[in-house]
């Protein structure tokens, strides 16, 4: 046996996808549902329009998703809270710029008795003034101890320097923002985005016939349909940008935000610029870790990649680097998007970026519950299962001339918004 | 239920394989049992460079990366007190990959210095990237060597001190490997749509000719009993003052480490838990405060972690912390609190059983502190804590004398 050689390697010809079924109730609610027959446990996420790019005060759509479990007019938070844990369920929330979310991880023969307790919860939530104080006292705290991360400070700043202040994608946190939130604020919101407002639901897991029924006999309700701000949105014009650095001088390490408004999963150029950035830092051996990481020792980990907003997407590079190596480290990064802009992918390198993003792509259907976010994606982006098979096909049959192509249109250091947090 | 295969070649590599026909790829995961309870004391760290070493090339095979993403594949690694653990994931038509790149790492690697330099210097960023340049991260380089004087749980898996990791040299790198890279020190363990006939044959083709060595017996240092409460006080560049307590605990071999375990839910897992409800929400003393357990092999730690609210003062904060560890020694704790936890327990376990993954790498890791079989019955050995369990391990281990205390400062101005 010769170790030297590879064994023979089987194109990956199709990928075989776990689909969601979508059940729509009569009061309009979506229902979407992956069953997983083998496991015990199932999963619910209620997703409401209610991100951050709604609120018109800081911190205001993140509050709301986080005490909408911390009282209603029936239950007290810790009755709340102890409901859900004598179950040993998992009660979550989560609150991103387009979207908020409650997810319950449970068993599946939980489901009969946490849905209704959950539905009236979220129904009926009534932001007691002690757990805003709360809220606000703990958290504003967390903000002094994060500001002292030069990788948060880097992100709090990121989306502000990308499209401006008053885009409403550029939310931004500080100290006196905590001082703001008025309970007033959060009802509000709340009984536009939440109470009276239509939601979608996610099931994965353990999705029996029954789970379904429960779920909608429970949630079958008439809201109103908010919809996001889905038309596209701009950004900053795209101008030769320095770099905005942030001083920390006591930084070991600085944090690099570098980025630039770009094209959405639907247009044309997409899959080559999916590929474009694979190659350029999308996965481990990627040039950018070659070079900063594995050539270098630079950092522990750098990567760029494409964040698909709704009506809005953008290209980053994201680092933390040796303080001392932050110019160096923005050289080879220029240097990296160069190489991809003037020189020809070679059909080796080619061929590996392929095959990682296939199998990648294949490893997104292990189990429904990452099933289940890959149909999310395409739902929140409004794209059917078709995008998959479409991208599959155009990067089989990709070409380094479209890769070069797509580079010179869409990757440009110079025009990258540039932000350093420590020293530079 | 998870169901799984076993078979043992003869040069001692275990392999268990789940059968798993729901999912499209494969999850291969290669655990060898070395941590950094294994090192050194003066080359402390190394486990965790030597894994960073594992992907600089094999003696037949320049590149591992490469050659597994050509067929779709990826991977990743961790390194613990107790283990080292590679995993591979990739689309099943390809596995004879896996069994070709891991087999020749085994077999013995390219221990090339350009590859010794740059991970050096990875690990050092990493180093400080985790530990020195986030507030609070060196709280564990700090609590370890005060709770343990002799184990080698003294120093954190990243090492001791920066030094180490700059000073290893190649020597310290192949020897590492002689010692404890062979076939019957690891397990591999296998999960995706194939048949165990086919795994095992492609297992005896691949790894079959290593040679085998002689598992050497792990002596390590005993930790000699604590007799009294250890203190440590220092200052550092953050925004809040915090507090940590580290109590010795039984291993995970010991029937009474799930109790402890529970205990530690009981005080702070979940929003309902006695220590979010009554010290997080209705007092201002905190701004966090979390219980757990460190879950290694041998005696680890139960930790109190706490970080206080501004102008609140340490024997406040300690004073509270007691309150509520003496009412639990004293009172123990209610039947319907102990359901909950064992609740929480049980839904946690089914859903470590929902991806091919987190399978494979399950029976691995129980095949290595125990057997395999536990990865199915391990929820049972929580069931089985009883409300006085609970108590009796509350006063054995929550003693004073048992208790290593970080007060952890914020400079003024």
């Amino acid at each position: 046996m010769d170790r030297s050689v590879a064994p023979s390697q089987q194109e990956i010809e199709k990928i075989e996808f776990a689909k969601a079924q979508t059940t729509i109730f009569s009061s309009g609610i979506q229902c979407h549902s992956i069953l997983q027959d083998d496991c015990k446990v199932v999963k619910m996420e209620i997703e409401f329009q209610a991100g951050s790019k709604f609120q018109d005060k800081a911190l205001i759509a993140a509050m709301v998703n986080n005490l909408i479990l911390e009282g209603c007019e029936k239950y007290l938070a810790y009755e709340i809270a102890s409901f859900f844990d004598n179950e040993g369920a998992f009660l979550d929330t989560s609150c991103s710029a387009d979207k908020a979310s409650v997810v319950l991880h449970c068993l599946e023969r939980s489901i009969p008795k946490l849905l209704p307790y959950l539905q009236e919860v979220l129904s009926t939530a009534n932001f007691p003034q002690n757990e805003i104080d709360t809220y606000l006292k703990i958290n504003a705290q967390k903000f002094e101890v994060n500001r002292e991360k030069v990788g948060w400070v880097a992100r709090n700043e990121f989306m502000e320097e990308l499209l401006g202040q008053d885009h409403p994608y550029s939310w931004k946190v500080s100290a006196s923002n905590y001082k703001e939130v008025q309970r007033e604020d959060l009802i509000l919101f709340y009984n536009n985005r939440y109470k009276s407002a239509t939601f979608q639901v996610y099931l994965s897991g353990k999705v029996t016939t029954e789970v379904l029924q429960t779920v909608e006999n429970v949630f079958n309700q008439k809201g109103i349909e908010r919809n996001g701000v889905s038309e596209v949105m701009m950004g900053n014009e795209n101008n030769v940008s320095d770099v905005k650095l942030i001083e920390k001088k006591s930084a070991i390490q600085s944090a690099i935000r570098l980025g630039a408004v770009t094209i959405n999963r639907s247009h044309a150029d997409f899959p080559a610029l999916f590929v474009a950035n694979t190659i350029l830092g999308g996965y481990f051996g990627s040039r950018l870790m070659s070079n900063i990481r594995e050539d270098k020792g630079y950092t522990y980990g750098i990567g760029s990649g494409v964040i698909h907003l709704e009506g809005l997407s953008y290209f980053i590079v994201s680092t933390e680097v040796g303080a001392e190596v932050t110019a160096a480290t923005l050289k080879e990064i220029e240097f990296e998007m160069n190489q991809l802009r003037n020189v020809l992918v070679s059909q080796e390198e080619l061929k590996l970026v392929k095959n990682y993003i296939l199998g990648n792509i294949m490893k997104g259907f292990d189990g429904s519950f990452s099933a289940m976010a890959r149909f999310q994606m395409l739902n929140h982006q409004g794209l059917g299962y078709d995008y998959y098979q479409n991208l599959i096909q155009e990067i089989k049959t990709m070409k380094a001339e479209k890769i070069q192509a797509v580079a010179r249109t869409h990757m440009n250091y110079a025009t990258l918004k540039k932000i350093v947090v420590g020293k530079l | 239920m998870v169901e799984f295969k076993e078979h043992q070649l003869k040069n001692g590599l275990r392999l268990i394989f789940n059968e798993d026909k729901t999912t499209p790829i494969v999850a291969f995961n290669l655990l060898y049992d070395v941590g950094s309870k294994d090192e050194d004391e003066n080359k402390t760290g190394f486990a965790h460079l030597f894994e960073h070493l594992m992907f600089g090339g094999s003696i037949n095979i320049p590149s591992f990366d490469g050659p597994l993403q050509t067929v779709g594949g990826e991977n990743n690694a961790f390194t613990s007190t107790d283990m080292t653990n590679y995993y591979i994931t990739l689309p099943k038509n390809n596995i004879e990959t896996a069994f070709w790149l891991e087999s020749d790492r085994m077999l013995s690697l390219a221990f090339s210095e350009k590859s010794l330099e740059v991970q050096r210097q990875v690990v050092i960023e990493e180093f400080a990237q985790r530990y020195l340049n986030q507030p609070y991260g060196d709280v564990y380089l700090l609590l370890r060597p005060l709770a343990y004087k002799k184990h080698p749980y003294r120093w954190a898996t990243i090492g001791k001190e920066i030094k180490h990791i700059e000073t290893a040299t190649m020597e310290d790198v192949k020897a590492f490997f002689k010692r404890h890279y062979y076939p019957g020190n690891a397990i591999l363990s296998i999960s995706g749509n194939l048949t165990f006939e086919a795994v095992k044959e492609l297992t005896e083709k691949w790894f079959g000719d290593i040679p085998s060595r002689k598992k050497e017996l792990r002596k390590l240092p005993v930790e000699p009993l604590q007799k009294e409460e250890r203190t440590l006080e220092v200052e550092r560049d953050v925004p809040l003052n915090a507090l940590y307590y580290a109590y010795h605990m039984p291993s995970k071999n010991d029937a009474d480490y799930y109790a402890v375990d529970l205990l530690s839910d009981v005080l702070s897992r979940g929003d309902s838990s006695r220590f979010y409800e009554r010290l997080l929400k209705k007092t201002d003393l905190f701004t966090e405060i979390d219980a757990f357990v460190t879950g290694d092999t041998e005696t680890g730690l139960f930790i109190i972690a706490a970080k206080l609210s501004a102008g609140v003062t340490y024997e406040q904060a300690e004073a509270a912390i007691d309150e509520q560890l003496l009412e639990i020694i004293e009172k123990g704790v209610g039947d319907e609190e102990l359901q909950k936890v064992k609740n929480k327990a049980e839904s946690t376990f089914e859903f470590g059983k929902t991806s091919a993954l987190n399978k494979a790498m399950g029976l691995a890791i129980c095949a290595l502190v125990k057997e395999p079989e536990l990865f199915n019955y391990e929820f049972t050995l929580y069931d089985k804590v009883s409300a006085e369990d609970i108590q009796r391990v509350a006063k054995h281990v929550l003693r004073r004398e048992n208790r290593s205390k970080l007060i952890y400062k914020a400079k003024k101005g």
